[in-house]
């Protein structure tokens, strides 16, 4: 090591050392970001890509992002999507068509997804062979969406796999704590950027360059009359979470969305990771929140959950928080 | 099974102890291990040469916190490992996270001045206790823990250039700290 190595050495030896007190935290989120929560294992495009490459194939999926719904509730419940739930996917995707060439590397905005305050938009990149067993992330990226009604948001973007033509996919996911539009209506302006694509070797901890570059969109989305909200009102329901422990949760003005469900609760009470929040179909089928988030008020915590796939609510007949069943409807 | 459990279990010198320990933070001793060691086969030999320190180490001692306390010593471990193997190659792991630290060192000064390994750790306590929480936490996330930006940025609901930004006026921050304390490392 030269001598720059060495004092860095130093540096982080004596870091091992600091007080035990800043360590019990690292895994805290900001009072901000307190109940803000992906649940690792309902991230949907994670879990589709893996359990296909576990059996030594590439996820591969077909046509826009409502074939990649159907794909992934497949996956998830092991059942064909019911009518009313094609119609409200139908209705939710927009076909955006844009395209952007930079360094021989083609990104394409293929389509979006507009909900209540959620978003999801699909992504297609050509001329980078995709391998097996890498993952590929972009190494910077923003998303903007203007518009709609302010508030705190959280963005990812995950590839998910291949289409059959060997173009990779991309799966953009916005969600916020306040709705997009209002009452479904209006539109919003989205802002996407992407900067240099790598990948990483499932394992390893290096990133290489596969394409360097930015690649920019702006497009607009419109609000769907098919969503719509379910009031539920104040709930009280037994939690036995592995993190947390047992606990009793009140929440209080519940209301269900297509796209997730609001709810707000006191301070001193522990709220539970989205996965405890269930909607259970009328054929049995069952969907769970992949991530939530919230924000304090100053009086109470206002919190947003978001299912792993838009749900439609007239094929809901029960909410399932934690161990308590509600019926809907 | 609780923590006071287990170290009962190390005390009875069942080997079950070291099953109990695996099942409840060998999760987070790999995560720390392989941050620096970059390699899976390293990262699972280091926690097992971690669980043998801590059979030969309980009893006598009895740490109130045992996964913090595992931590440490899979961390100390895992860098005295990566520093060994560094001699022969340069690889990843620690590598980088080593690089943007080397960014807090300040110039060559007095060498009387250089600080003894405790010294520096008091000096990083006072720097961190005066640091809001969000900016510890992230701080120790990358140059306690060795986590990714990319990771973090997952975790946190955040773009990793947001987070590079971040940890980089830390950084800043950190060398004028030493700067102004007139010390170097």
């Amino acid at each position: 090591m030269n001598g720059s190595e060495n004092s860095a050495a130093r540096l982080f030896e004596g870091l091992g050392g600091v007080r035990e007190e800043f360590l019990l935290d690292l895994d805290e989120k900001s009072p901000r970001h307190r109940v803000t929560r992906r649940f690792a294992v309902a991230l949907l495009a994670a879990a589709l890509a893996l359990a296909l490459l576990a059996f030594g194939a590439a996820a591969v999926h077909g046509g826009d992002l409502g074939d990649w719904y159907a794909d992934a509730w497949r996956f998830l419940t092991g059942r064909e999507m019911g009518e009313g739930q094609r119609a409200l996917v139908q209705s939710l995707s927009q076909e955006i068509g844009l395209s952007q060439t930079v360094n021989g590397v083609t990104v394409t905005v293929d389509s979006a997804a507009a909900g209540d305050d959620a978003l999801a938009v699909l992504l297609r990149v050509r001329g980078v062979r995709a391998r097996g067993r890498r993952d590929y992330a972009f190494d910077g990226s923003s998303l903007d969406v203007t518009g709609g009604a302010s508030g705190m948001t959280a963005f990812g973007v995950r590839y998910v796999g291949t289409d059959e033509e060997g173009a990779m996919l991309f799966l953009v996911d916005h969600s916020g704590g306040a709705p997009l539009f209002d009452d479904g209506r209006g539109s919003v302006q989205v802002s996407l950027t992407l900067r240099n694509l790598e990948s990483r070797k499932y394992g390893s901890h290096k990133d290489k360059t596969e394409a360097e570059g930015v690649w920019s969109f702006t497009f607009t989305l419109t609000g769907s009359e098919a969503f719509r909200t379910l009031e539920v009102g104040d709930v009280e329901a037994a939690i036995d979470d592995v993190a947390d422990g047992k606990f009793t949760f009140s929440a209080r003005d519940l209301t269900l969305t297509s796209t997730g469900l609001r709810y707000t609760f006191a301070r001193d009470q522990e709220n539970p990771s989205p996965d405890q929040f269930t909607a259970i179909l009328s054929d049995g089928a069952e969907i769970c929140c992949s991530e939530s988030m919230g924000i304090w008020d100053g009086e109470r915590f206002t919190c947003s959950a978001h299912w792993q796939i838009p749900v439609d609510l007239d094929d809901v007949v029960s909410l399932k928080i934690g161990e308590t069943v509600i019926p809907i409807g | 099974m609780e923590d006071r459990e287990i170290i009962d279990l190390y005390f009875r010198r069942d080997q079950a102890a070291v099953r109990e320990t695996d099942v409840k933070y060998g999760a987070l001793c790999r995560r720390v291990a392989m941050n620096i060691l970059a390699l899976a086969a390293d990262a699972e030999e280091c926690v097992n040469d971690t669980y043998l320190r801590v059979w030969n180490t309980i009893p006598p001692e009895r740490p109130e916190r045992l996964g913090m306390w595992l931590c440490r010593v899979a961390r100390n471990l895992a860098f005295d490992r990566w520093r060994r193997d560094h001699r022969q190659k340069r690889r990843g792991g620690v590598e980088p996270v080593l690089e943007e630290l080397a960014e807090c060192v300040p110039g060559p000064s007095d060498p009387q001045r250089e600080l003894e390994g405790r010294e520096l750790t008091e000096l990083l306590d006072r720097w961190l206790a005066e640091l809001p929480s969000e900016d510890r936490r992230l701080f120790l996330r990358r140059y306690w823990r060795g986590d990714s930006v990319r990771d973090i940025a997952r975790d946190l609901g955040r773009t990793p250039n947001s987070i590079t930004k971040q940890l980089s006026r830390l950084r800043g921050a950190l060398r004028e700290h030493l700067e102004r304390e007139g010390y170097t490392v």
